[in-house]
């Protein structure tokens, strides 16, 4: 991956040596996508959910791959414990295969390093796809408790950058980011704040709360993808 | 043979695109484009050119090949339009003001590599990146007019025969036609090297929308090309914009 697309000092060197892998836009048949990052928390505290999130995540893509938009939608997962992996780097939600976020449960939260990483693809793709003339509309998904423990970014870095994305014009109405919180509200309200993440959603850890995340998340969607205001009401 | 079409509402336009366009190939024998602009200054002009779009697909569909002689071809399938165009005018009552949109159509024979274009009103085509702008200076003379005395086969051949604005190509490889909108790209960007370059850069766009076979492997291909446009060189269209392209 070229680090040096985006020249933003926030970006530093930030490689970790990931391979996102993103789907080549010369081979993309249509001029506009919805590109959705889904950053998710991995620590040992999803532990309780993690099987209703699996369910309902990969519910989630089933239904999106046989959606109106599933020639449009690109979706990347990434994630993050003490490493941040990513899961898939941009690619066709038709080819998005199950997931199980239960396989690497770690230990610590490296929140901040997810989201520096996961933006700075997003925007890098972003960039990659504008200029072979596709128009893109991004969504940033944040699963977590919030409570990071082991970056070594800032969330003031992360918020820079995303600031620095909403200051330019062109991306104004098209990129937007929300974090779903799960468990104490304190954490999460505080990363969300110190991040500068646009939207917040309280999430509890039942079946069905977790479906209802995923659910919204179908939502939203659809509505960006009909050129409607985000988010609708959690 | 491929072909790419783009359809584009001209910034100039708040509501509605008043250009359309249709393509159809026979067997992969000939294939037929046309695009049609309707007149700003007309009432409902949108609708004139998206009913004279169906009326040539209808036509199309119900066509059976005569002849291969492809202006032989165009003459019979234009005889059709218009009696087609004539007959849903009454069905409609519509007024010579509702009818008013241009009528560009190529047939080309993909084995032969021969092309004939008839422009009725104003337009643009390009045959292997060489461009042909038909310019009424704002006055196209639409079908319209004429409409009601041509709507008979002897009147519509003699008037068909007489008409200055036919065409014909040889050794065609890659066919444009496109409606003036193309001509009509303008600076929307803040961009102070771009708006230097605008002028250059608006012959730059049409050559790479006419001549450029980068991502020609994608049915979406001109769409790309027109983002691209938009995005590297900050320019937009101000009139609407219907273009086919043809590759042999």
């Amino acid at each position: 991956m070229d680090n040096d697309k985006i020249n933003d000092p926030n970006f530093g060197d930030l490689n970790f040596n990931l391979d996102f892998g993103n789907f080549n836009p010369d081979e993309i048949e249509t001029d506009e996508t919805i590109n959705a990052v889904f950053i998710v928390d991995t620590s040992y505290s999803i532990n309780t959910y993690v099987h209703e999130l699996n369910s309902a995540f990969n519910e989630f893509v089933e239904a999106m791959q046989k959606s109106h938009v599933a020639d449009r939608l690109f979706v990347s997962v990434i994630e993050f414990n003490q490493k941040v992996r990513v899961n898939t780097g941009f690619q066709p939600i038709t080819s998005i295969a199950p997931m199980d976020f239960s396989k690497s449960i770690g230990s610590v939260t490296s929140l901040y390093d997810a989201v520096k990483i996961g933006v700075k693809n997003a925007i890098d793709y972003r960039e990659n796809l504008e200029n072979s003339g596709v128009e893109t509309k991004t969504l940033i998904f944040i699963i977590t408790d919030g409570d990071d423990n082991n970056s070594n970014t800032s969330a003031r870095t992360v918020k820079r950058i995303l600031d620095g994305i909403k200051l330019d014009e062109q991306n104004a109405f098209s990129f937007t980011s929300i974090l779903f919180g799960v468990g104490e509200a304190s954490n999460f309200e505080r990363a969300r704040t110190e991040m500068g993440i646009e939207h917040l959603a309280q999430v509890g850890t039942s079946g069905s709360e977790i479906k209802k995340m995923i659910g919204f998340i179908s939502q939203s969607i659809s509505s960006v993808s009909n050129g409607q205001a985000f988010p609708p009401n959690f | 043979m491929k072909y790419y079409s783009l359809l584009k509402r001209g910034n100039s336009h708040a509501d509605y695109c008043e250009d359309n366009l249709f393509v159809h190939s026979w067997n992969d024998e000939f294939v037929l484009a046309a695009v049609f602009d309707g007149c700003s200054s007309g009432e409902d002009s949108y609708f004139a050119s998206a009913l004279l779009a169906k009326i040539t697909k209808k036509v199309c569909l119900s066509y059976t090949l005569s002849s291969q002689n492809i202006d032989i071809v165009l003459q019979e399938i234009l005889f059709l339009i218009v009696e087609n165009y004539h007959k849903q005018a009454n069905t409609l009552a519509l007024s010579t003001n509702e009818l008013l949109s241009t009528i560009l159509i190529s047939i080309t024979d993909i084995n032969t590599k021969q092309s004939e274009i008839i422009c009725i009103g104003d337009g643009f085509f390009a045959v292997n990146g060489q461009a042909i702008e038909i310019d009424q200076q704002n006055k196209p003379n639409y079908l319209a007019y004429n409409l009601s005395d041509i709507a008979v086969l002897e009147k519509f051949n003699q008037w068909y025969t007489d008409f200055p604005q036919k065409y014909s190509f040889y050794n065609v490889n890659d066919l444009s036609i496109a409606t003036d909108g193309i001509l009509s790209f303008v600076i929307h960007s803040n961009d102070q090297k771009l708006i230097m370059a605008e002028e250059k850069n608006k012959i730059t766009s049409i050559e790479f929308l006419i001549k450029d076979t980068k991502l020609n492997a994608l049915k979406i291909m001109q769409y790309r090309k027109y983002n691209m446009i938009k995005r590297l060189y900050g320019l937009i269209n101000y009139d609407d914009l219907a273009m086919i392209r043809i590759i042999l």
